[in-house]
């Protein structure tokens, strides 16, 4: 008998034993809740009593609801064009569908994963900010003129990827700074994680995660030159490894199973659906709105400077906070002043719309900033007022002016139908319920629910109606029985479009091919379809006018043979 | 109900994903909770050192060894090392009664008097745990410990030992130190291993105690209250992971382990076919633990409580049969990327297949990336590049898991010994030229 026995045969030790106690966190949530609230509330009156859906934001939905409700349910349907992090956060709230059908019919789930993020981004601004040192009172001053930021408000209820792309790079700053103080490896680790998160939601996080490499790998090499060069590198690409090996796990994850499913790494310069595709289209569009050359760069600053005017002072900020000793100050203006060069430098290659949100960035960036300057300098004792730090105190000063200033300011310019070119319509949507704004989108909207229930009152089989997805989102998830369209992420979607009878489909459903809507698959492959059927389709209904732009024409195909 | 073979491999695959994501998911728990909260028993110099010598009680020292002649002096250089009263040490070298030339060692060795060398006498089982049980039965001290020849114990380690014991954290009778290498930079074998042990015993075990589950003890450095380890039973001697198999009996007994923060230098094994050899007897050892403890799997569970008997299971079974079930999917993957078979579509059904490639994505990534903070946690850039390459050394446990069940059936207690010695410098003296 082995000695294993002795335990089986009941010893106990004479030990008094303890029960452990859970303890819940007690970190204070206000500064997640309310603005989850607000945002919320800001969300509920835009898309559910307005009726304002933005369509990027809908087709997330779209892409989320495919993986789950499509006749071909599989997960590659979330789609590569898009970085798939925004829809993946939506896949839990689907479901709830069952119970309240707008989450999809009306996107929101979108609304609530943006008011999430966004909630989350103003909890991270206000943790950040008390553990750089900065009083109470001053951080909730800050945290909350970030919060009522109104491109804030408006990303955060809007459905789009600002919101998480947002709380992921503040997140990041937050774990940098983190590091900057206490060299702890788990914050290089959280910041790691962060990075990948942001590239998970959007391409620019590729700016800001080389920007923290590089700061990161600049620092540890610094502070380990007195062991040697060779040393020092050696030190500095672990750390910059371990705050990079998430982001670059992600980026190659990503590209992998984008080439191997849809054979190509990168979507959204290679796709027809994909960002290249629509700025070329748009090309003339986007240069009337935004000039081109000098103009460009003056219409950028402009951007910049109203969603936040006291980044003027974001020159003499960094050279005060080096003199101060505060090198931190580099953290905030590195990773998101690297987001808004990348913005620029698409702008100016002609590869963005060079829209105001892309410039979103400014606003953490001009709280954080403030944050920092308003931090007392180091070596200063209490309560020591002298010339020596009276740069210092006008700085901080004025950037909390800055910081101020911007609620109003931003809002002008957000009103502004040539800077807010996607604000200012539902802002006034907002501001004026009563009068007709929008007219895209709700007929858009409108157009494609007529025709998601005249499909659904023909009580067809799955698989009957062919749509092209990227364009004809608001038909399918408008449809209580989505199953009846082949749609694009259908692995079948290639084969039926080219032979639709001979698998099992009856009908199409194609776009008036005015602007995006010519990228449509179907009119790309029997061109002429929606204006005269093609020779392969017999008229059955319009909805909307036949020459609008939100337009679709359901035709039915000749009886399969059999 | 008649199953088609594809039906079972199906049901197979689908529980091995189970037990993949289990694991997965429980291992980050563990790595990320010590992480963020550090769950050691820390001393400090001050305090370690504050203790008067008279207050000090008698501390045994187990060193058993089986025919190491060439680095017996070794063992007895870093024993005089130790900041601990000499009058207080009872140590005990172990020796077997067939293993003349060791003994001849260590006599020439001339130790103090406070070395005591014992003949463990001859016959079966003769593994390290029989060697320590007959130490244990002449151990005088309030405290005992085992270090094996070739360890280095941070001189303070005792003295932190003892207050750390006297703080009397609930039920603990155990303190194990960290262990990590001293050759850690001699090749990319040992630096991996030292990479391993770093989590091993940086965040694993730390992270088994804050989860409430028992800790499976490491080889040596393994503090215990005396009165409870000879309550205990001793060794099970027919165990070739005993200290694994002892730290889940004491905790089914009602004790706790708690990390200890003092750190044991040890010879990490740098060549390839001696460090299969040492890791299949781990694994061997692992799989025997598990199978031990889980012939009662009920009363198991109402010892170890829900959190206790999950982690068991994960980190003792599920340590050498992940390294075991990896072979077979990564075959798995390899071929599906070759050739894409279509008879996958059979066996692996949507739900199944996207839940098996997260856990290929994400578990791979994860492991890989902890291994590497795991690494940079140590302040040894180098091992941190090294644990970039940390999927060649999961083969090499593949390797040895293989080996492990194949000799769990054919020669369960036989003892595969590891070789030590051939790391390139050692900065103590040896065999023959200890100080007298």
């Amino acid at each position: 008998m082995s000695l294993s026995d002795v335990a089986s045969r009941g010893v106990k030790l004479a030990v008094p034993s303890v029960r452990v106690r859970w303890r819940p966190g007690t970190g204070s949530l206000v500064a997640f809740w309310l603005p989850l609230a607000l945002y919320l509330a800001v969300a509920w009156l835009l898309v559910l009593t307005d009726g304002y859906i933005v369509g990027d934001a809908w087709s997330r939905v779209g892409n989320a609801s495919y993986v789950l409700f499509s006749r071909d349910p599989h997960l590659a349907a979330i789609g590569f064009v898009w970085n798939p992090l925004p829809s993946l956060a939506m896949l839990p709230l689907l479901p709830l569908k069952a119970i309240w059908p707008p989450l999809v019919s009306a996107g929101f789930a979108a609304n609530i994963v943006s008011a999430l993020f966004m909630a989350g981004a103003v909890r991270v601004v206000s943790k950040t900010l008390v553990e750089a040192g900065l009083g109470a009172r001053m951080t909730g001053l800050l945290a909350l003129a970030f919060a009522l930021h109104p491109m804030i408000v408006l990303y955060a209820a809007n459905g789009m990827s600002e919101a998480p792309f947002l709380f992921f790079l503040v997140l990041a700053i937050q774990k940098l700074l983190a590091w900057w103080r206490t060299a702890e490896t788990i914050q290089l680790a959280s910041l790691g994680l962060a990075l990948a998160g942001a590239y998970l939601t959007r391409y620019e996080a590729v700016a800001a995660s080389l920007a923290a490499i590089g700061l990161v790998a600049g620092r540890t090499f610094v502070q380990h030159r007195s062991q040697g060069a060779a040393a020092a590198r050696l030190a500095a690409a672990s750390d910059a490894l371990i705050a990079g090996a998430p982001f670059l796990a992600a980026f190659a994850a990503w590209a992998l199973a984008s080439w191997i499913i849809v054979g190509s790494p990168f979507d959204t310069f290679t796709s027809i659906y994909g960002n290249t595709s629509q700025t070329t289209l748009s090309a003339d569009y986007i240069r009337a709105a935004t000039g081109t050359g000098f103009a460009a760069v003056a219409y950028l600053v402009v951007q910049v400077l109203v969603l936040a005017p006291g980044l003027v002072l974001v020159g003499p900020a960094v050279i005060l906070a080096l003199a101060r000793g505060r090198t931190g100050a580099l953290v905030p203006i590195a990773l998101l002043g690297s987001v808004l060069a990348f913005a620029a430098w698409a702008l100016l290659t002609g590869k963005s719309f060079g829209w105001l949100r892309f410039s979103i960035a400014a606003v953490p960036l001009a709280t954080l900033v403030a944050g920092l300057l308003l931090l007392p300098p180091r070596g200063r004792p209490r309560a020591v007022r002298s010339n020596r730090f009276l740069a210092w105190d006008v700085a901080g000063g004025a950037a909390l002016a800055g910081v101020l200033l911007a609620l109003p300011v931003a809002f002008l310019g957000m009103t502004d139908p040539l800077v807010g070119r996607e604000e200012a319509s539902p802002i006034s949507a907002l501001m004026h319920p009563a009068t007709a704004h929008s007219i895209e989108t709700t007929e858009a909207v409108s157009y494609a629910s007529n025709a998601a229930r005249f499909i659904d009152q023909l009580g067809l089989p799955d698989g009957s109606v062919v749509v092209d997805v990227a364009i004809g989102f608001p038909i399918v998830l408008q449809s209580e029985h989505p199953r009846e369209f082949v749609i694009t992420t259908d692995r079948d979607f290639a084969r039926t479009v080219a032979d639709p009878t001979a698998f099992g489909a009856r009908f199409l459903l194609v776009p008036s091919g005015q602007g995006y809507s010519g990228l449509d698959a179907l009119s790309r492959a029997y061109p002429g379809l929606y204006a005269t059927g093609a020779g392969i389709g017999e008229f059955v209904a319009q909805f909307g006018p036949s020459d609008g732009a939100y337009s679709w024409r359901l035709y039915a195909l000749s009886a399969p043979v059999a | 109900m008649a199953f088609s073979p594809l039906t079972a491999i199906t049901l197979l695959v689908a529980l091995a994903t189970v037990l993949y994501v289990a694991a997965f998911v429980y291992r980050i728990r563990l790595f990320w909770g010590s992480l963020s909260e550090p769950a050691v028993v820390a001393v400090s110099d001050e305090e370690a050192r504050s203790i008067p010598d008279d207050d000090l009680p008698i501390y045994s020292i187990l060193v058993p060894a089986y025919r190491e002649p060439e680095v017996i002096g070794q063992v007895l250089y870093e024993l005089e090392r130790l900041d601990y009263p000499k009058d207080r040490l009872d140590v005990k070298l172990l020796l077997e009664e067939d293993d003349a030339e060791t003994y001849a060692a260590a006599i020439r060795a001339s130790p103090n008097a406070h070395v005591e060398i014992i003949r463990v006498p001859n016959g079966p089982p003769k593994t390290k745990p029989k060697a320590c049980n007959v130490g244990l039965a002449q151990a005088r001290g309030e405290f005992v410990t085992i270090y094996d020849v070739e360890d280095r114990p941070e001189p303070l380690q005792l003295r932190r030992a003892v207050v750390a014991f006297r703080r009397d954290i609930p039920q603990v009778v155990c303190l194990q130190a960290r262990l990590s290498y001293y050759n850690a930079d001699q090749n990319l074998l040992t630096r991996w291993f030292t990479g391993e042990y770093a989590m091993w015993f940086g965040q694993m075990l730390p992270g088994l105690v804050q989860r409430g589950a028992p800790v499976p003890l490491g080889g040596t450095s393994n503090h215990f209250r005396r009165e409870a380890l000879v309550q205990l039973g001793g060794w099970d001697a027919f165990n070739v992971t005993e200290d694994a198999d002892l730290g889940i009996r004491l905790y089914r007994a009602g004790g706790r382990t708690a990390i200890l923060d003092s750190e044991t230098l040890e010879e990490a094994n740098s060549d390839f076919v001696n460090w299969v050899k040492q890791r299949s007897r781990w694994y061997k050892g692992y799989l025997q633990t598990w199978l031990v403890h889980m012939r009662h799997p009920r009363r198991l569970w109402q010892e170890l409580g829900p959190s206790g008997f999950l982690g068991f299971n994960l980190f003792v079974g599920g340590t050498p049969l992940l390294a075991l079930m990896n072979p077979i999917f990564w075959a798995l993957t390899i071929i599906w990327f070759l050739v894409h078979p279509a008879v996958f579509a059979t066996l692996f059904p949507a739900w199944l297949y996207y839940s098996g490639l997260i856990c290929l994505v994400v578990g791979n990534f994860t492991f890989l990336y902890s291994s590497m903070v795991s690494a940079r946690l140590t302040g040894q850039p180098s091992l941190v590049l090294a644990a970039l390459l940390s999927p060649v050394y999961w083969v090499m446990m593949s390797v040895a898991a293989i080996k492990a069940v194949a000799q769990l059936i054919s020669s369960p207690s036989f003892w595969e010994k590891t070789a030590h010695g051939l790391d390139a410098v050692l900065p103590g003296p040896r065999s023959s030229d200890v100080p007298v």
